[in-house]
């Protein structure tokens, strides 16, 4: 496996693990609309699913870049 | 498929927990309550459970007694697992159905058998058995590979 596939590799995991993170972060927190004395605006449940899938696939994506460092160093062989 | 718990669902757990404490890290800012930054942090020991089970499933990767693949929809179980231990073992005394369990409960023998205190201690070491154990006969050998 050369560097660029290895580069590619990585951030469709990392991409993969923010998403699957993040939609389950936002089921979560969707889970406070459920009670009744608790008051959400209209925008809450869109708001928390684009802040979650964003914020989380950001932070894949910074493991996945440490992984590829990692995994660079690990592999000597040229590109 | 080892380095996906390494570089990524420990990591992700682990930021998981310590955003959920933000309101916590707050006053560390504030000279007034540094003190009292650490004092608490994580004692419903939610942080160690995660990270056990992390270890755990790092172990059975290597031993080959679970199989995943790198994707992260293979780690869902591992990751529902660990949300429901922050949740659980975070906002226990704040669920109000398990307090009026036990009121139902006390009120039902007419006197107070254990203290509140000793009941939600009880659920928690429950809850913690039920999703750790839960997770390893029922969801370990599940793969959405």
């Amino acid at each position: 496996m050369n560097r660029y596939s290895m580069f590619v590799s990585c951030l469709k995991t990392g991409a993969s693990f923010g998403i699957v993170f993040g939609l389950l972060a936002t089921l979560c927190d969707a889970l406070f609309m459920l009670t009744a004395e608790t008051y959400i605006t209209s925008s809450y449940p869109i708001s928390i699913f684009i802040f979650n899938i964003t914020f989380w696939s950001g932070a894949a994506f910074i493991m996945s870049l440490f992984q590829w460092f990692f995994l660079r160093q690990a592999d000597p062989s040229p590109s | 498929m080892y380095w996906s718990v390494v570089f990524f669902l420990a990591p992700l757990l682990c930021l998981y927990g310590v955003l959920g404490r933000v309101r916590y890290v707050t006053p560390a800012f504030n000279s007034s309550h540094a003190t009292n930054f650490f004092q608490g942090y994580d004692s419903h020991l939610s942080l160690v459970w995660v990270l056990f089970l992390c270890a755990v499933v790092l172990t059975a990767l290597v031993k080959g007694k679970i199989l995943r693949s790198t994707h992260g929809i293979s780690f869902l179980p591992e990751m529902i697992t660990a949300v429901f231990l922050f949740h659980v073992c975070t906002n226990l005394p704040k669920y109000s159905y398990v307090i009026k369990a036990y009121h139902k409960g006390m009120s039902y023998f007419q006197t107070e058998l254990l203290s509140q205190d000793f009941y939600l201690k009880c659920v928690y070491v429950l809850l913690v058995m039920v999703a750790l154990m839960g997770y390893w006969f029922f969801f370990s050998e599940m793969c959405f590979c």
